[in-house]
């Protein structure tokens, strides 16, 4: 029997899912994007310093990654590199982005998923902010907080309420990670002084202070609410360790590296088996996405909407990697990186007994997610303290330089690794293409008809809530899906 | 709360919203009715990046929390709401037909290529219509909503904004423009709060946009204007103190209070943080391919 949730919601966007249920499991899923912009046609014919401001709008939610991607691509195309400072202020502004995206993510948008919060009714505490919503909950029975889908929810108090507090303080701390952001870049979300050279701020002390002591707040957070929140519930939910597996292929582009010891490193998994990166050995394919042509790399490829195209069902693309469909998220990265790979093993197996295996799943990926956190914040901190305010942040693109030639951003995104290439004929761009985490995630069929990685993490997932499908609700946001990165 | 206590909150909202204490009354009388439940919030998004919803989460004058639980009563918003799949459509169907709401609408509409936007089963003309048509006032949330934006740079999907959607349908309904990418989410929360306080818009300017918000060109109240005054201008990014004029700054042909509000906390925005302003919330805005949003600075005389 097919089933349906669309809308997905607590998502980016327009996103559609339909699994097959056979024996209270998902046989097969389909999962179709449904909002097409056309960001990369709209770009042809423009200036490439243009394609930084306009890319860097594919989402607002994850709103600083096209930016610095693109800034990466254009720096490549006019054989410019950024000064130490400029290196660092990116990579600054993107770890900081990413790391408050995922707060974003597993509170505002997965959370609700696990916790009923109408199990604050019974609060006695004292906090005013989780006293005022506990009285609208009461009184006014919020449509927004009451009307859910069928589920098995967290309803004990004692475990409920710490993550409803958790989930409200959360927003303080989006708010506060915002200011940092708007510290550096002017405002949050899209800041417009992150240009291929670097970052045009003034670099002063009381900037870098004011950024250091935030993070140092978001740090505490992340330590004390963040990554206990989901080790919470993946214990809660350890059946969720066994639901969302997936293919075990991964794509890693390395990255944060302005310090000099680099956070990731760039490799590829596939099978469970590491392999070194090519990115040439990338095509998106698009026989079941509304689009014609064939499977091409970013550098051959057009984008040419077709929508009705028969056979087809969705507006994402399928890039695959040697014909692999490929995963990739904070899981990937963590995953690929010797270093990080340990330490983050060795927390599941202290925290929950599981190995590699368990990771590929659906409290894998969230738990490898608030991990993140905790390292990109910590690397934001080194980071600031190799900022030099007496030296230069930039070196300074002249927007109508007469520029021809090609430029590729390898670039990391909160939801997994992110790729945008520029052709430019005498200053005006003549191919632009993006292939971007969730593209590659949530990727139809391809020619060979293999799912998508979320296609396939779906498959065998029970379904006791055939009513709203909760569980599968739970499966694909466990990917933080972006439709706006996905298509754009 | 008792009734001083709940009088000094409304002034403090009724201060952070229209500059003034003076309607602290009025507000308290706004939030009688949003406790009756008299009137509701259906937001709803087209061809958009979430920017603007984002934007509101990161709000900080409210937080998102005082925001819903006092300020406005959100009946759905995409980004935030527990339910999913059928029972948001049940939602939003059960809202088409109380008629009690304002629509707040982000992002554009593709108003050729259909397909370009679906909600559930439907494309999103069908659904925007009856949205429209069944509420109380419609504001247009963000650059795309308000004027096109981005996604109107593409000819393709035949891309308009929401204003243009109503004026093509014949809707008539009040509406106002919140341009901006993201735009502040003062300006949103600002707006719909005056809306429920005072039962009508707020003073508009002729592109119905609330001059609270976007009182003058960003370049008449700009921190920089002294150095445009002394033509010192900057030609290269490592000049910090300077006007940006030259670098192709749109502060004086676009209208907002950046300058004056500033962002997330109060903390900055664009020019402060020696970004010239890009006109994001000019109703030109991606600007013409050919001019592009730059300028070499040795151009400009």
């Amino acid at each position: 029997m097919v089933k349906r949730i669309s809308p997905l919601t607590r998502i980016e966007g327009h996103l559609k899912v339909e699994v097959d249920v056979e024996n209270g499991k998902v046989k097969s899923a389909r999962v179709s994007g449904e909002m097409y912009r056309g960001f990369e046609n709209l770009l042809i014919g423009r200036r490439p310093l243009d394609a930084q401001r306009i890319t860097q709008r594919v989402c607002g939610v994850c709103h600083e990654v096209h930016g610095i991607a693109s800034s990466k691509a254009l720096a490549d195309l006019y054989k410019i590199e950024p000064p130490p400072n400029g290196k660092l202020l990116k990579d600054i502004i993107l770890a900081l982005h990413m790391s408050i995206d995922h707060i974003l993510h597993f509170f505002t948008l997965a959370l609700p998923d696990y916790v009923d919060f109408s199990a604050l009714s019974v609060y006695r505490g004292k906090d005013p902010k989780l006293n005022r919503l506990k009285e609208w909950v009461v009184s006014r029975r919020p449509w927004l907080y009451t009307k859910k889908v069928p589920g098995n929810y967290i309803e004990d108090p004692q475990t409920a309420i710490p993550l409803v507090a958790a989930y409200i303080e959360a927003f303080d701390k989006l708010s506060l990670g915002a200011s940092a952001l708007a510290t550096l870049g002017g405002k949050a979300p899209f800041a417009h002084n992150v240009f291929p050279g670097g970052v045009s701020v003034e670099l002063t002390m009381d900037r870098i202070m004011k950024v250091s002591n935030i993070v140092d707040q978001l740090l505490y957070f992340v330590k004390t609410k963040y990554i206990p929140s989901a080790v919470e519930v993946a214990k809660r939910y350890r059946e969720y360790f066994y639901i969302g597996h997936g293919y075990m292929n991964l794509l890693s582009y390395g990255g944060f590296e302005a310090t000099g010891t680099p956070l990731y490193t760039p490799g590829i998994m596939i099978n469970g088996k590491l392999y070194p990166l090519d990115v040439d050995q990338i095509v998106e394919d698009v026989s079941h996405s509304y689009y014609d042509g064939e499977a091409e790399s970013f550098r051959k490829e057009e984008t040419r909407p077709h929508y009705g195209k028969k056979g087809a069902y969705s507006w994402i693309k399928a890039p695959r990697y040697k014909g692999h469909p490929m995963e990739t998220g904070p899981i990937s990265r963590i995953l690929v990186t010797p270093s990080t790979r340990e330490s983050f093993l060795s927390f599941l197996k202290r925290e929950f007994g599981v190995g590699i295996k368990e990771a590929f799943s659906t409290n894998g990926r969230n738990l490898a997610r608030a991990f993140e956190a905790k390292l990109l914040l910590e690397y934001v901190n080194k980071a600031l303290s190799k900022l030099n305010p007496k030296e230069s942040t930039i070196v300074t693109v002249n927007p109508e330089a007469n520029v021809t030639g090609t430029g590729l951003g390898l670039s990391n995104a909160a939801r997994g690794e992110l790729l945008h290439y520029i052709e430019a004929e005498n200053g005006r761009i003549t191919k632009y293409q993006m292939v971007v985490p969730s593209t590659w995630n949530f990727s139809p069929r391809d020619y060979k008809g293999q799912p998508g990685p979320v296609e396939k993490a779906l498959e065998g997932t029970p379904v006791r809530f055939a009513e709203g499908l909760i569980e599968v609700g739970r499966v694909i946001r466990s990917y933080d899906p972006c439709t706006a990165c996905s298509i754009h | 709360m008792d009734r001083r206590e709940f009088l000094k909150y409304c002034g403090k909202i009724s201060l952070l919203f229209t500059g003034s204490l003076l309607f602290a009354e009025d507000i308290a009388r706004a939030f009688v009715k949003i406790a009756e439940g008299a009137v509701n919030i259906l937001w709803l998004q087209g061809q958009a990046c979430s920017g603007d919803s984002v934007s509101l989460l990161y709000g900080d004058s409210p937080e998102v929390p005082e925001l819903i639980t006092s300020i406005i009563n959100l009946r759905f918003h995409p980004v935030v709401s527990v339910a999913q799949g059928e029972l948001v459509m049940r939602i939003i169907n059960q809202e088409l037909k109380n008629k009690d709401y304002i629509l707040c609408f982000e992002g554009a509409v593709p108003y050729k290529m259909l397909g370009a936007c679906k909600i559930g089963e439907f494309y999103l003309t069908e659904i925007l219509k009856k949205a429209i048509s069944s509420s109380i006032a419609v504001v247009a949330v963000g650059t795309c909503s308000s004027y096109g934006g981005i996604p109107a740079a593409n000819k393709e999907t035949g891309a308009i904004s929401v204003v243009e959607f109503m004026k093509r349908e014949g809707l008539n309904k009040p509406y106002v423009r919140l341009p901006g990418c993201p735009t502040n989410s003062i300006r949103v929360t600002g707006t719909v709060a005056y809306i429920v306080a005072f039962e009508k818009l707020p003073a508009l300017d002729t592109d119905n946009r609330p001059i609270l918000y976007y009182p003058d060109v960003i370049h008449n109240n700009c921190q920089r204007f002294q150095y445009f005054s002394q033509d010192r201008y900057i030609t290269d990014y490592n000049q910090k103190r300077g006007c940006l004029f030259k670098m192709g700054c749109r502060g004086p042909i676009t209208k907002a209070d950046c300058p004056l509000r500033r962002y997330n906390r109060n903390t900055s925005w664009c020019v402060d943080a020696n970004g010239p302003c890009i006109g994001c919330a000019n109703p030109k805005f991606p600007w013409p391919a050919e001019t592009g949003i730059y300028t070499d600075p040795n151009r400009i005389k």
